[in-house]
């Protein structure tokens, strides 16, 4: 099934095959790139060039009797946007922010580098390192100086190049921290609002739907599966919006919360409430949100998703939730003291949502739920905000993924595919989007879910 | 909007604008409301044709009703669009919210309306002329002067600077009729205002003929047009002084299209002069043409004036300091009035001042949508009074009118406004003005 990108960078990228449902019980693998420092001398990144000779994984073609591609470099050069993430700093577009910013060179400046380049610092860059690798091997998975002998001769087991810094990219939870430090930030890197005042784009981000259009560059064959656990669209999806909720709100009530003055940082707020065109009035009322009109407000994309999501599994913990997002947004027009303490509150809630996710195998039965609860909330209007329609299309199409389609009716899934491009269509134009649409399309699909 | 410069005014330029304390307005008066249908019957202002023995037209009612859209500013309550307002604010019905009727209706407490006031006559006589409970008797007397009407409670729309109070009242909104972000979210058209502009616009129920003169100080399109900036240059700094409420400041204080414009990727955007990228500015339209006018009427206040313009854009990120820097920047603003007044009794060169509006214009690029539509609007008056003052030649206005058409053209749509464009019409009006 296809994925498709938002707005005129459409772009389809084919899914593999549908991944059956593997759950291996919760053997999370310890955060190995950031225990580092525990095993002496931090190891090195040696740079694209390293990993992408001919017979690695440069090679023109996937060779057929590799247990791997081989041909991860290409893929990744020629069809990945993170290939070109250092080179679009030299453009005019990231120069021109940069100058806006009052920088002088985008390609120098490490606000920009921290995630248009693997920006390591000096004495851990190998000698064939380039910073204008942009967003390469190393920065996903690791640096390779202490794993790389073993990892080319293959002595190594996975678990064996884990301990010495490879990275478990395939492990949702560490894949989420990992892409989230860049999509989203961290206390040390952050798309600030003045940032994107200069002319970034707006960060969205799903963490099933970006691994599929990444393109991968891996095949969960069943020699895969052998070596490293396959999580499902499902639990990968919910893992990130776990993830993605959890992390806004720890940002959100540390200092990079508070923007200037007083104000909040708007980085965190709901772009479209603020930037849609003064000749198209876009207020109607939540019941989400429960908040006046005229009223800059928090980005609960994410937390909207985790409602729809305990809604069909835990209705106690759903409604738990919906509360404490009924108090933050409340809080956002009293103070910023108000606004944290509410804050903490939707984090302890979502503390238990999280354990409830990890490890958790989502039967067909659950992900229908799901999948039925977040279209309802397109029926009820309630993604009126253009970053919530986008997380619910974008998490209806991986539920949608997860869904057996062996011994279903294949005229019914074409049916909800085709309904899933209907509700992409509505959101081509952000900034022509009209959330009365989206709510028609979203009752459609509810029909013909049933 | 005055598009064309077709509204002429014939007649002399006269008279200074008096520097009276504040007049109280209408609304505030305590007299009794008599309604529209008192003064507008037949036989007063409510003639269908012109009387040919009077001093007025006494069709003033007829006009009114047929052209001015304060006339059906009660109407519009009950439209599709003014129900929606109110269901979106929570309220069960705009007509009988005090809210919506201190501006769309002469809203004065029960106790004061007479027997033939009705509310549904929007903004009528009595919303501007005051209560004719108070000078109606001496108002009908045949030896009846203006000062005594006056005297006995008509208010002095004649006189610019109570007229810029009386309509910025409501086209701006004060503490009582307030154009909060909130009433904008929930759909209520953005609030613009010129008051010459306006005044030509509504259309105009006076003829400003001999007589009239001869009964009433006629104030220059620059007098008028200068006063309607300066009080609304005051009311802005006046209501930034003021507190939050709650976490947020009164977001209909700022510049509307600093927010409200596309997120996609516009190579041509570039933010304000002294303004981080991502931050509130606040709307400082009026200051923008205040610093034009300064530049001819009080040259040495141009960069104070700046400065503290500013200094109260920078406290967006210090608002501790900004009621303090509202009410410096008001100072500045009073001490320009002040001045006015002296060139007033010198000079009125409206040319001067488009053209150093124009430069003031240029100076402070890129302009947010809002200024650029003040200068504009500033503009078209200003050569418009040239020229019917006879100091601009047919000739020349011919060609100034045609680059400011092009200046419209600019601020034609809100959504594809460009200050870039802006500034090439900017640079258009200047040469065709004389500028080098």
């Amino acid at each position: 099934m296809i994925r498709y990108f938002f707005s005129s960078r459409a772009r389809p990228a084919y899914r593999f095959s549908v991944v059956l449902l593997i759950a291996v019980g919760g053997c999370l693998v310890q955060r190995a790139a950031l225990s580092e420092e525990a095993a002496g001398e931090p190891a090195k990144y040696l740079g694209v060039v390293t990993c992408s000779g001919s017979t690695c994984h440069g090679a023109s073609h996937p060779l057929v009797d590799s247990k791997v591609n081989q041909n991860e470099f290409i893929t990744w050069h020629r069809d990945d946007a993170h290939a070109k993430a250092y080179r679009v700093l030299l453009e005019e577009k990231g120069q021109r922010i940069a100058h806006n910013l009052g920088l002088d060179n985008a390609a120098t400046a490490p606000e920009c580098l921290n995630c248009h380049a693997n920006n390591a610092p000096e004495a851990q860059r190998g000698k064939r390192f380039q910073i204008a690798d942009g967003v390469s091997c190393e920065t996903c998975h690791g640096p390779a100086s202490k794993w790389l002998g073993t990892h080319v001769t293959g002595e190594a087991s996975r678990a064996d190049n884990l301990k010495v810094g490879m990275y478990p990219t395939e492990e949702p939870a560490a894949r989420a921290k990992l892409c989230l430090a860049c999509h989203l930030g961290t206390e040390n890197k952050f798309a600030t609002h003045r940032i994107m005042g200069a002319g970034h784009p707006r960060l969205s981000f799903e963490l099933d739907t970006f691994t599929v259009l990444q393109p991968a560059h891996f095949r969960t064959d069943a020699d895969y599966r052998s070596r490293k656990r396959v999580a499902s669209h499902v639990e990968t999806w919910a893992v990130g919006q776990s993830a993605a909720a959890a992390r806004t709100l720890e940002l959100f009530v540390s200092q990079k919360g508070q923007g200037a003055g007083g104000l909040p940082e708007f980085a965190f707020f709901d772009c479209h409430a603020c930037h849609h065109p003064l000749t198209e009035p876009r207020w109607a009322p939540r019941a989400s949100a429960g908040l006046p009109p005229g009223v800059p407000h928090f980005n609960d994309a994410n937390l909207l998703m985790l409602i729809y999501l305990t809604r069909a599994t835990d209705a106690k913990l759903a409604d738990e939730l919906h509360a404490g997002l009924l108090a933050l947004h409340k809080a956002s027009l009293e103070s910023g003291n108000a606004t944290r303490t509410a804050a903490r509150g939707v984090q302890t809630t979502l503390a238990k949502i999280d354990s409830k996710i990890h490890g958790h195998a989502f039967t067909a039965d659950e992900t229908r739920g799901i999948l039925t609860s977040i279209v309802r909330g397109g029926r009820d209007g309630e993604y009126r905000d253009y970053a919530a329609a986008e997380q619910a299309v974008m998490g209806a199409h991986a539920l949608l993924d997860s869904l057996p389609t062996s011994g279903g009716d294949a005229a019914k899934t074409a049916q909800l595919n085709a309904q899933i491009k209907a509700l992409y269509d509505v959101l081509k134009d952000e900034n022509a989007y009209q959330p009365a649409r989206f709510s028609a399309e979203m009752k459609t699909f509810e029909a013909a879910l049933q | 909007m005055r598009h064309l410069l077709l509204i002429s005014v014939t007649g002399l330029w006269c008279v200074a604008a008096s520097a009276a304390a504040p007049v109280a307005l209408p609304h505030e008066r305590t007299a009794r409301f008599l309604g529209v249908d008192t003064c507008g019957s037949t036989e007063c202002h409510g003639s269908r044709e012109p009387w040919r023995n009077a001093t007025v037209a006494m069709k003033e009612r007829t006009i009114w009703e047929a052209h001015d859209r304060h006339a059906k500013a009660f109407g519009s309550l009950s439209s599709t669009a003014g129900q929606q307002i109110a269901h979106n604010l929570g309220l069960a019905d705009a007509t009988q919210a005090a809210d919506c009727l201190v501006c769309h209706t002469t809203y004065v407490p029960a106790a004061q309306r007479g027997a033939k006031f009705r509310l549904e006559a929007g903004v009528g006589c009595e919303s501007c002329h005051g209560p004719g409970g108070g000078f109606l008797a001496t108002h009908m007397q045949p030896t009846a002067t203006h000062a005594a009407n006056v005297a006995a409670g008509l208010y002095p729309t004649n006189e610019p600077i109570a007229r810029a109070a009386l309509c910025l009242s409501c086209h701006q909104g004060d503490s009582i009729r307030k154009a909060s972000h909130q009433l904008y979210g929930a759909g209520h058209p953005r609030l613009r205002f010129e008051l010459d502009t306006y005044t030509a616009l509504q259309p105009m129920h006076v003829n400003l003929d001999a007589d009239y003169r001869r009964r009433k100080p006629l104030a220059s399109h620059v007098q008028v047009w200068m006063a309607g900036q300066i009080a609304a240059g005051l009311q802005h700094a006046a209501a930034l002084a003021g507190a939050n409420s709650g976490r947020w400041p009164e977001l209909a204080l700022f510049d509307c299209h600093g927010c409200h414009r596309g997120i996609n990727d516009d190579p041509q955007y570039r933010p304000r002069q002294g303004v981080k990228s991502g931050a509130l500015t606040f709307n400082d339209s009026s200051f923008v043409v205040l610093r034009g006018a300064a530049r001819i009427v009080n040259p040495k206040q141009v960069d104070a004036l700046r400065r503290a313009t500013r200094a109260l854009q920078a406290s967006v990120n210090e608002p501790l300091a900004r009621a303090s820097r509202a009410d410096a920047l008001k100072q500045e603003v009073e001490m320009l009035a002040n001045a006015l007044h002296t060139y007033h009794e010198q000079s009125s060169d409206g040319l001067a001042i488009a053209r150093a509006l124009v430069d003031e214009a240029k100076t402070e690029a890129p302009l947010p949508f809002t200024a650029a539509e003040s200068v504009a609007m500033s503009l078209a008056t200003l050569i418009a009074a040239e020229f019917d003052e006879g100091r601009l030649p047919p000739a020349d206005f011919e060609r100034a009118n045609a680059t400011l058409n092009e200046v419209y053209l600019a601020v034609g749509n809100e959504r594809t406004y460009r200050p870039t464009a802006f500034a090439k019409a900017l640079n258009s009006i200047g040469a065709s003005l004389g500028q080098h």
